[in-house]
């Protein structure tokens, strides 16, 4: 990773989001959050530009990055799936949905279909434990998703976003 | 003299279809011409009834719950 050189372009929009936020304590996570939002990834060769713009060892940057699974190093499908495998959502039906969702997909978890479509991944505990089972399709949250309502999601993601 | 509504847009709430009741309420209310203010609020943690709506009236809140798109009409 420490050999990949940031596209010069990239480079002053990741630069950019660096500054917003160097005045905070603790900045790192924010512009790693800016620069996602932007790319929809965390681009090669970001590491090195981050590193050497906040005076950290490419070391660090790559620890938070690979640590959050949050943060992706590679551009995600059209859109993305997320389903909750926490202990509250498996208890109200979370692992059937699993597999439904993947059977649906043809992916695993971390995959993204063919047709790049849709990146089905996991994520533990959305805070909706109250109305489990429960997944996020982009930015949009869903309780009690059933595998009927996951498969109208699917589908509409289809229809309305791509 | 408007009717105020008020529907949680906790993300709990959300997560179980708060958004599209809203908009279903604020579109029928102007449809059958009766004057509604929608306030959004926080939930009040009673999860197995969201979307949960209140209603403003001369005895104080009146709540209904779950309440989705489809209850609007």
């Amino acid at each position: 990773m420490s050999a990949v050189v940031a596209a010069p372009a990239n480079e002053a929009r990741i630069l950019a989001a660096v500054e917003r936020h160097r005045h905070r304590d603790g900045p790192l996570i924010e512009i790693l959050h800016e620069v996602q939002g932007e790319f929809g990834c965390i681009p090669p060769g970001s590491v090195a530009v981050i590193a050497a713009a906040l005076n950290l060892s490419r070391a660090e940057v790559h620890g938070v990055v690979t640590f959050y699974h949050h943060f992706r190093t590679k551009a995600p499908g059209r859109h993305v799936l997320q389903i909750c495998r926490a202990e509250s959502c498996q208890a109200a039906g979370g692992r059937a949905l699993e597999r439904h969702a993947q059977e649906r997909l043809g992916v695993r978890f971390g995959e993204t279909t063919a047709d790049g479509r849709v990146t089905l991944q996991a994520v533990y505990c959305l805070g909706l434990c109250a109305c489990s089972p429960a997944a996020m399709l982009d930015d949009e949250v869903h309780g009690r998703v059933t595998a009927e309502r996951l498969d109208a999601l699917i589908d509409a993601g289809a229809r309305v976003k791509s | 003299m408007s009717v105020t509504v008020w529907i949680p847009r906790d993300a709990g709430s959300l997560a179980l279809g708060a958004e599209a009741t809203a908009r279903k309420l604020e579109a029928e209310a102007k449809a059958a011409g009766t004057a509604i203010t929608v306030r959004r609020n926080g939930s009040r943690g009673l999860y197995w009834l969201e979307p949960l709506v209140e209603v403003e009236c001369a005895d104080g809140r009146i709540a209904y719950g779950p309440v989705t798109a489809r209850d609007v009409p």
